[in-house]
């Protein structure tokens, strides 16, 4: 910068204004968390609990707000985002028709709840009004580009049309169905393929992938390590593809701030949050 | 059939990678390799940019085998790179599909012996990168014809990357090119500009093209003048070799100080597309007037550096260090002021300067605008009103400040310059890739925005080649600056002729 010296910039230009809202036992760790994904030097950070309870004390300069009922959360975050910059929910928990206020307040919401699915039910009409995301969604970000690296092969990409199974190894079954249902979207499959899901004896959000047709098969698998990933491609009896690539670091810290990089709509997620609707029922 | 376009890309959070690529890598042995390429491959395997299939071939005349080629790349990953134990998988999966091929490079079994070696991979795409001495560039272009390893095939692609110093004049810009586009067609050729892939540098681009309230100001009727520095606290390292042939006008202005210029006062392109890009910013080069040959003396002050202080320690004067000439011209610190005639430009000084053993380590943009035609304040603030300034840092710390007047709290009025910060270390998280990471990847996607085109590299040496010409007929020594200075008294002389001065920073 400007006539810099090492140590703090003199002023910091912010990016956005991040609004954690969740019971009170989730938003103890908000600004560790953002720190840890180097993200909150320029973040607006606002915490609001919706549990009646007090968050556990965080930095000086995270503004937090307690007491709020959840019906009025979007109130609470009207009055504490910054008009200029893009408002970003983290959703930690919270009753899920609260969601449709806030959706249409935030520029930006990221779900992380552990129940998933009534919100993601509640999303098809939001998706006009905000982008909005789960953070589950980020821990498959290294898991989907493996995969279409090795459909970038013409090899692999002609034999597309004739898988016949996927088997997916997962500790989250929301991440396995999301997993499902991005590729059921991507190929048009229309639920053609069941996915046969097993529980993971790791407990990995997910710990394999099997996609297989009577000429191809493609599989990533989690190393033992859990750092990274191996990919092979097979077609007929030629290996085409066969790599480790690293999964990065999977703390919620670096989850989360991949999904704050994200500011246009994800029809990816979108649709393949929709189609694990579908097969789940 | 198969389809053309693979669905899984959709909305991939991973920006796109190139198909199975083969990464040949001329003076494999070499510096730039180890500390450069090597550790770059790395960053973007663990970043997930590489595809699915890739292989690395290196090339050099010294026997080395494919253990020991893999065993370089562990070797200048621990020396050079932030390998953390959790990629050691990574690593050898890297390692396992890198391979050397050994030979002399005028040698037309060396392309034989890489030829079916790639073959043997079975690459849909091939980049050869020439981190060679430019002499060598026609041979090795050449080599690979022959040998069938230049044309584009049907189902592929094949390219090159070539790096600095490209030419050392105009008649040798032009050779090198005629050379190479004997073998490889202009599309095929990518000619590095580390500048170029730097973050700031593109930036530059959005600053300027994807904001509104900067484009209608950016002209003669708003800016003063410009500023481009580069300034570097080392000396001549271990390239004296290299640097006396060179110097600071043909090492640093002739490719990166007139990219930066070219981007400051490029027209806006019609579509963000290497074409768009590349021609208006040839024909901001165009606008550049000779600076030699004119009605006035030119405006350009060479210098070389005595001994002095950087940062605390002592150092030598240039002529003492080793491989340098006792009795050496070369510069090692360049000022001049070009002026564009263009309508946007006519009147806007454009002053740059470049030089190594300097106080600090930078290399920024400054676009200082012109004061206020009312001094309003003149008889109520006792201070001076200071010109606005944008500043693009490119150099260390990468970011862009907008200097403006405020007053100053009080019941008086007095008036005072503050700075508004934006640093892409604080704004935004993820580390910032570098220049060697992007341009590569680029190249092997096929996109040619970020390198310099023939004709843009040809036009500027047209600009440096008469000023060196110049020197070389001066008798005389070089004027001198004390290491740790700004530079010698003749760069704020060229300046405060125009009633300027320069940034103190």
């Amino acid at each position: 910068m400007e006539n810099a010296v090492t140590g703090q910039p003199p002023g910091r230009a912010r990016t956005a204004t991040v609004v954690a809202v969740g019971p009170s036992d989730r938003l103890g760790d908000v600004a560790e968390i953002l720190s840890g994904g180097e993200t909150s030097s320029a973040l607006h950070l606002v915490r609001i609990a919706v549990d009646g309870g007090d968050p556990p004390p965080d930095r000086p300069d995270v503004v937090t707000i307690g007491g709020v009922r959840p019906e009025h959360v979007n109130n609470a975050i009207a009055a504490v985002r910054l008009s200029s910059l893009p408002t970003i929910v983290w959703w930690r928990g919270g009753r899920p028709e609260a969601l449709d206020g806030v959706a249409s307040l935030a520029d930006r919401v990221v779900l992380d709840a552990d129940d998933c699915w009534p919100l993601w039910a509640r999303t098809p009409p939001l998706f006009e009004h905000t982008v909005l995301t789960d953070i589950r969604w980020a821990r498959l970000t290294r898991w989907r580009a493996a995969l279409a690296h090795v459909f970038d092969l013409p090899a692999v990409r002609g034999s597309a049309d004739s898988f016949t199974r996927l088997s997916i190894t997962a500790a989250d079954p929301a991440v396995a169905g999301l997993f499902a249902g991005w590729l059921d979207a991507s190929f048009g499959w229309q639920g053609r393929i069941v996915p046969e899901v097993t529980a993971a004896s790791s407990g990995a959000p997910i710990e394999s992938v099997k996609l297989e047709s009577p000429s191809c098969h493609v599989e990533l698998c989690l190393l033992p390590n859990s750092t990274c990933l191996s990919t092979e491609g097979r077609v007929g009896s030629a290996v085409v593809a066969n790599r480790v690539i690293s999964l990065g670091h999977q703390t919620l810290s670096t989850l989360l701030a991949e999904e704050l990089r994200v500011r246009a709509r994800d029809i990816a997620f979108e649709r393949a949050a929709q189609s694990a609707l579908t097969a789940k029922g | 059939m198969v389809p053309s376009e693979n669905p899984l890309l959709d909305n991939l959070r991973i920006e796109p990678t190139p198909g199975a690529t083969t990464l040949v890598i001329f003076g494999a042995s070499g510096d730039l390799t180890r500390r450069k390429l090597l550790p770059a491959l790395y960053s973007l395997s663990r970043g997930q940019r590489l595809p699915a299939r890739f292989a690395v071939v290196g090339v050099a005349r010294t026997a080395t085998s494919d253990e020991q080629f893999r065993q370089q790349f562990h070797d200048s990953l621990q020396e050079f790179a932030k390998v953390d134990a959790r990629s050691d998988e990574v690593v050898r999966s890297l390692q396992a599909q890198m391979y050397f091929v050994a030979g002399e490079l005028d040698d037309p079994g060396l392309y034989a012996r890489l030829a079916a070696r790639l073959k043997e991979i079975g690459s849909e795409g091939v980049l050869y990168y020439l981190a060679i001495p430019p002499g060598v560039y026609g041979t090795v272009a050449e080599g690979l014809e022959k040998a069938g390893l230049a044309g584009t095939p049907e189902d592929g692609w094949r390219r090159l990357i070539v790096e600095k110093p490209f030419g050392t004049d105009l008649a040798s810009a032009q050779s090198l090119n005629a050379q190479l586009h004997r073998h490889f067609t202009e599309d095929q050729i990518f000619r590095i500009d580390h500048y170029l892939g730097k973050e700031t540098v593109q930036n530059l681009l959005v600053l300027r093209f994807a904001n509104g309230m900067f484009e209608p100001i950016w002209n003669r009727r708003y800016i003063d003048h410009v500023q481009i520095t580069a300034a570097e606290t080392v000396g001549v390292e271990r390239r004296a070799s290299y640097y006396e042939g060179a110097g600071a006008l043909r090492d640093m202005v002739q490719n990166h100080l007139m990219q930066l210029l070219s981007l400051v006062a490029m027209e806006p392109p019609t579509e963000f597309t290497a074409s768009s890009v590349r021609d208006r910013k040839m024909d901001a080069l165009l606008a550049v007037q000779p600076v030699v040959g004119g009605d006035e003396p030119p405006a350009v002050v060479r210098a070389q550096y005595r001994e002095g202080w950087v940062a605390g320690a002592e150092v030598p004067a240039y002529r003492t260090e080793p491989g340098v000439a006792p009795d050496s011209k070369t510069e090692t610190f360049v000022a001049l002021r070009l002026k564009l005639d263009s309508w946007r430009w006519a009147g806007v000084p454009f002053y740059l300067r470049s030089g190594k053993r300097l106080p600090k380590r930078t290399t920024e943009i400054a676009i200082q605008f012109h004061r206020p035609p009312l001094q309003i304040f003149k008889r109520v603030s006792p201070t001076p009103l200071a010109s606005d300034l944008l500043v693009i840092n490119v150099q260390p710390d990468e970011g862009i400040s907008l200097r403006f007047n405020a007053k100053i709290p009080g019941t008086r009025m007095q008036v005072a310059p503050v700075m508004m910060n934006f640093g892409y270390g604080t704004s935004f998280q993820g580390e910032v890739p570098e220049a060697y990471e992007t341009l590569p990847l680029d190249a092997m996607l096929g996109d040619p925005t970020l390198f310099a085109r023939h004709d843009f590299v040809e036009a500027s040496w047209a600009l440096i080649t008469p000023i060196n010409e110049l020197w070389q007929k001066e008798s005389g020594v070089p004027p001198t600056y004390q290491a740790g200075d700004w530079g010698p008294p003749e760069a704020d002389a060229l300046i405060a002729k125009d009633g300027r001065r320069w940034r103190t920073l």
